[in-house]
C-alpha cells in the first residue's frame, strides 16, 4: 500500500534550482512546523509532512507535497477565517506563492519580487488600517497596556502601580462587559505620564511602520536600507508585542527578497526573535517579588 | 507589461489586496473587527464587540447571563463565540441565543466594581437583585444535578450587541449600544 503512494509522490521530486531556493523552502518548512498550525487538522497532517520534508532532502522540493500543504492550509484556515490571526493568512499566501513557483517553473526572481511586494503590502495595510481606525489619536497603546493581560506587567514596571490595581482594572472591564447598561463605563487606574509615553511610542511606531511600507513598495530590490529598516522594526516591535509567527514570516519573506550577502542578518534576527517566547515579564516580576 | 503578464506575475499579491479591501469594507461598513479577516488591521484599535444577554423566565423574572465559551461544560464553543464576537452577524447572534435559551443556567455571584460610573451605579442600586447574580450556561447530565446546583431554564433571551472602547480622556472603558435581538424557546409539540 505504502509503495504505490511513495512511488507516486517520488514522481514529483525536484531538485532546488539554487541554494537560495533550498534555503527559502527549508525556512518555510521550519516556520510551518513551529507555528503553522491552527488546529488539530493541520497539527496532524501538515506538521508531519513538513517534518518529513525537512528530514529527507529529496522531498524538500517535492511539488506534490507543496501542493498538498497549500491545500491543507487553505482548507483548514478557511474554516476558521474570522478566528485566525492575519499572519496565518499570510502563511497561506506565501505557501501558495511557493507552490505556484514550483508548478509553473518560474525563476527565483518571481519569489524575490513577490516577497518584497508582500512585505510592502502587509505593512501598507497595517498602517492604512491604523489611520482609518483613529490610531493617531491618544489612547490605543495606553488602553492595551491597562487591560490586555499580555502587557499589564510592563505597565506595572513602568508606572510602579501596585499589581493588584492593574488586576482590578482588568476585572472591572470584565464585569462591565456583562452588564446590559448603555453608556456605562469604568475608570481605570494609571499614571498620566504613562499615557504621554505610550502615545509617543504609538506615533513613532506608526511612522516607522509607514517608512518600512514605503521602502518595500518603492525602493530598488538591491537596496539594503529597506532590509535594515525591517530588521529594526521586527526587533523593536516583537519583543514588546510577542507575536512570533508574524515576526517569523516577515523575516522569511525578508530572506527571500534580500541579496545573498544580507541574508545572514535576517537569519540571525530570525533566531534571536525565537527568544520572544521566553516569559520575560513573568520572570522579572517573579524575581522582583521573591527577593 | 501586459495585463495578463501582471496577473501571472503578481496573482498572490493581487489576492492579498482583494481580500484586504473586502475586509476593510466589512470592518468599516459592517461589524467585522479590524483585527481579523486578512486586512492586517491588528493592533489598530481598542474597539471590540461586546455581547451581553438577559434571560426571561416563565415567571417573568429577568436575569443577567454571562456569555462564555468553553471546551467542557458550557454549551457554547470557544471558537464559535470568538468568531461571533469578531464578526457579530445576525445569524450568529441568533444561533448564540438559541444555544443559551436551550441550556441550563447556573447562578454565580456578581460583584459590581467600585470604579463604575455614577449613573450606572445608581441604576444598579435601584435594582440590586437583578445585578447581584450572573448566570452561566451549562451542560448537566441530568435534571436532578441541575436542580441541586440551583440551575434554571429560561423561555426567551435578549442578546444585545455593544461596542466597547478605551478613552484616554478620563481613562474610561466605555460601552455603547449597537443592536439587539430576541430569541424565544421553541416549544416541542410532541411532548
Amino acid at each position: 500500500m505504502t509503495n504505490p503512494i511513495l512511488s507516486f509522490i517520488k514522481r514529483f521530486n525536484t531538485k532546488p534550482k539554487s541554494s537560495s531556493e533550498d534555503l527559502i523552502l527549508k525556512f518555510t518548512l521550519i516556520l510551518l512546523v513551529l507555528d503553522g498550525s491552527t488546529g488539530w487538522g493541520l497539527d496532524i497532517f501538515m506538521r508531519i509532512i513538513c517534518v518529513l520534508m525537512l528530514a529527507f532532502n529529496k522531498y524538500t522540493a517535492n511539488k506534490f507535497l507543496w501542493l498538498l500543504i497549500a491545500i491543507l492550509l487553505l482548507f483548514f484556515n478557511s474554516l476558521q477565517f474570522y478566528n485566525i490571526d492575519n499572519h496565518k493568512i499570510l502563511f497561506v499566501y506565501w505557501v501558495l506563492l511557493l507552490t505556484a513557483y514550483m508548478w509553473t517553473n518560474k525563476d527565483i526572481e518571481y519569489i524575490r519580487s513577490n516577497s518584497k511586494l508582500l512585505i510592502g503590502l502587509v505593512m501598507f495595510f497595517a498602517v492604512f488600517q491604523k489611520i482609518i481606525n483613529e490610531f493617531a489619536t491618544p489612547g490605543f497603546l495606553h488602553g492595551c497596556f491597562l487591560f490586555d493581560g499580555r502587557f499589564m506587567l510592563i505597565t506595572h514596571f513602568i508606572i510602579d502601580t501596585p499589581y493588584q490595581e492593574l488586576i482590578n482594572n482588568r476585572n472591572s472591564t470584565a464585569i462591565l462587559n456583562l452588564l446590559p447598561i448603555n453608556n456605562s463605563s469604568v475608570t481605570l487606574t494609571s499614571a498620566s505620564y504613562m499615557g504621554s509615553l505610550l502615545y509617543a511610542f504609538q506615533i513613532f511606531g506608526l511612522i516607522f511602520e509607514g517608512l518600512v511600507a514605503l521602502l518595500f513598495l518603492f525602493s530598488k530590490k538591491e537596496s539594503i536600507v529597506k532590509d535594515i529598516a525591517l530588521i529594526i522594526f521586527c526587533i523593536g516591535t516583537y519583543f514588546i508585542f510577542p507575536v512570533i509567527g508574524f515576526s517569523s514570516i516577515l523575516l522569511i519573506l525578508g530572506i527571500a527578497q534580500s541579496k545573498v550577502k544580507f541574508r545572514k542578518y535576517y537569519i540571525f534576527t530570525f533566531i534571536l526573535l525565537q527568544f520572544i517566547i521566553v516569559p520575560w515579564q513573568e520572570l522579572i516580576f517573579y524575581f522582583q517579588n521573591s527577593l | 507589461m501586459t495585463f495578463f503578464k501582471i496577473i501571472d506575475k503578481y496573482l498572490i499579491c493581487i489576492v492579498l489586496v482583494a481580500v484586504a479591501l473586502i475586509q476593510i469594507y466589512h470592518s468599516q461598513f459592517d461589524r467585522l473587527t479590524p483585527w481579523k479577516g486578512g486586512g492586517f488591521g491588528m493592533f489598530s484599535t481598542n474597539k471590540r464587540a461586546n455581547v451581553t444577554a438577559v434571560g426571561y423566565t416563565s415567571d417573568g423574572d429577568s436575569l443577567i447571563i454571562n456569555v462564555i465559551g468553553s471546551k467542557f461544560d458550557v454549551p457554547i464553543s470557544r471558537n464559535f463565540l470568538s468568531s461571533t464576537k469578531n464578526f457579530p452577524k445576525k445569524e450568529k447572534l441568533e444561533r448564540l441565543g438559541a444555544l443559551i435559551v436551550n441550556s441550563y443556567l447556573q447562578p454565580q455571584k456578581l460583584e459590581i466594581p467600585s470604579n463604575i460610573d455614577r449613573a450606572s451605579a445608581d441604576l444598579i442600586k435601584g435594582n440590586e437583585k437583578f445585578y447581584s447574580t450572573a448566570f452561566i450556561p451549562k451542560y448537566y447530565q441530568s435534571d436532578d444535578i441541575a436542580k441541586s446546583e440551583k440551575a434554571i431554564k429560561i423561555d426567551r433571551v435578549k442578546i444585545t450587541l455593544y461596542e466597547t472602547d478605551f478613552f484616554e480622556d478620563g481613562l474610561s472603558y466605555k460601552k455603547r449600544y449597537v443592536d439587539e435581538i430576541q430569541i424565544v424557546k421553541k416549544v416541542n409539540k410532541l411532548k
